[in-house]
């Protein structure tokens, strides 16, 4: 059931920029002006863009790209994959939320995001920068009938559709670094962390949770030092004045999503994927056995391997534990 | 062939008397020779391109694509009937602890239920929390954080209590 609070919304949302009045509102939905005038203060302080307009009443601003449930559906084509969907002002990490709800029981395809983490998280205790506002943080809760080695084609449908959701909403050609970074220009915009839960004994998963952070307007606060020169922003770095609709983004990927993981064609998804590979074809360093080494990239095969030649000429299939890439040229 | 089917090949040959194994099809050629039959056997991988953007590498050179690996039997200890050995389900990294500034998730004498997370295995950058079996004392711990652990490896004994 919506609450007053969002049926007020409905209004400044579906019309941006538009001037209502309080009085108009408080007739539509039977309620008084003072009501109207408590939701709009809670909503001001939930950080919604809602301007005064002093004799005549209020406006969303139209640049405003709060969050949103409902421009989210708007754009949503799904079945399964954000049927439960909720977003939240802040939290901690939301993969660790997620994981709490699907501990629970939580159903395949919830969808967790939060307008800010205070504990993102990146591989093994890095961080990962998530401030309010500026990106996309998103967890997808999946229950896929498959054993724990087999997860890789979740990663790697998973990269394929955030890259193709970004270049659809914003224009651009995102290019994917093995095994589940996004670039742009050369700029890292979106990282993956695919966290599972698995039986012992018969090695299949129980649930499979995608971790998504999508860095998408950057806002004129300074990135921390180490990420400087590091990471991107999909506006500036794919050369975009306006700032990009998240609402419209998450809904993107999350229909591209469905629409790749259930129609379970894994050989055509890692064709993609290879078509968008930022290494196959070029010479990487590679750290291999802690060594640094020049080789070339090969091929991606369908364990998600990566196929790299030495200067030898002998070639090496590599999971993602036996390499790091540091360049590529 | 995957890396985990030459593994299961190996660890059924060792067991064999079978001296020496070869299959071939149009893209993959395996042969597997064990010198004498109680010595580790050695796995020799050939692999041709199969995809066109592969640069021409001479068809039989020797590919060291997987490692070969002496195959050891798993250690065992002391027969106890309610020893449980938890063997890896996946070829991958072993984590100790949910992440480097955490707490390891057990500790030898530990008590372990059912289901409770003693693990996470690493594999292809998905982090998979692994969840004991059964309910006991941790009596053993056969890895180290960050060891890369193979199929079936054995990676800790938990004593049963029930």
């Amino acid at each position: 059931m919506p609450s007053m609070k969002d049926n007020i919304l409905e209004y400044f949302e579906s019309q941006p920029g538009i001037v209502i009045s309080g009085g108009f509102i408080a007739k539509e939905l039977h309620i008084s002006r003072t009501a109207v005038w408590k939701n709009i203060k809670t909503l001001i302080e939930e950080g919604y863009d809602l301007i005064t307009v002093p004799q005549r009443g209020y406006y969303l601003d139209k640049n405003s790209d709060k969050l949103s449930e409902k421009l989210i559906r708007k754009e949503l084509r799904t079945k399964v994959i954000g049927k439960d969907l909720r977003i939240y002002p802040t939290t901690t990490s939301t993969n660790d939320l997620l994981k709490e709800i699907a501990k629970s029981g939580g159903a395949e395809g919830t969808v967790v995001i939060s307008e800010e983490q205070t504990k993102g998280k990146g591989r093994m205790g890095r961080s990962f920068y998530s401030p309010q506002g500026q990106g996309i943080y998103l967890s997808i809760l999946l229950r896929p009938d498959k054993s724990a080695d087999k997860a890789v084609s979740i990663t790697i449908t998973s990269a394929v559709a955030v890259a193709e959701a970004i270049d659809k909403v914003a224009g651009v050609d995102t290019r994917i670094k093995w095994i589940n970074d996004l670039f742009l220009q050369e700029k890292k915009i979106c990282g993956i962390l695919t966290e599972a839960s698995m039986e012992m004994e018969s090695g299949k998963l129980e649930y499979v949770i995608v971790g998504i952070g999508i860095n998408v307007n950057k806002k004129n606060f300074r990135v921390p030092e180490p990420l400087e020169g590091v990471i991107g922003y999909i506006s500036e770095s794919g050369g975009i004045d306006l700032p990009i609709s998240r609402n419209r983004l998450i809904a993107e990927i999350l229909n591209a999503l469905e629409a790749v993981y259930f129609k379970d064609d894994f050989s055509s998804v890692l064709k993609t994927y290879k078509d968008k590979s930022i290494v196959l074809g070029k010479f990487v360093e590679a750290s291999i056995d802690g060594k640094l080494q020049r080789v070339k990239a090969m091929d991606i095969d369908e364990d998600g391997r990566l196929i790299i030649q030495k200067e030898s000429g002998d070639i090496y299939k590599l999971n993602s534990g036996e390499v790091s890439i540091k360049h590529w040229e | 062939m995957n890396v985990n089917e030459i593994i299961i090949l190996i660890d059924r040959l060792e067991k064999s008397e079978i001296s020496e194994f070869y299959v071939k099809d149009d893209k993959f050629e395996l042969n597997i020779i064990k010198t004498k039959p109680a010595e580790p056997v050695q796995t020799i991988i050939r692999e041709s391109a199969h995809h066109e953007s592969m640069a021409p590498v001479s068809q039989h050179a020797p590919v060291p694509a997987v490692q070969p690996q002496p195959v050891v039997a798993a250690p065992v200890p002391a027969v106890n009937p309610n020893d449980f050995t938890v063997k890896s389900p996946l070829v991958g990294i072993y984590y100790s602890s949910p992440s480097p500034d955490k707490p390891v998730y057990k500790n030898i004498g530990d008590t372990v239920k059912e289901g409770e997370v003693i693990c996470i295995l690493e594999a292809m950058k998905i982090f998979n929390e692994v969840k004991s079996p059964c309910s006991g004392i941790v009596k053993e711990i056969l890895v180290t954080n960050q060891d890369i652990v193979e199929y079936d490896q054995p990676l800790m004994i938990i004593e049963r209590t029930n």
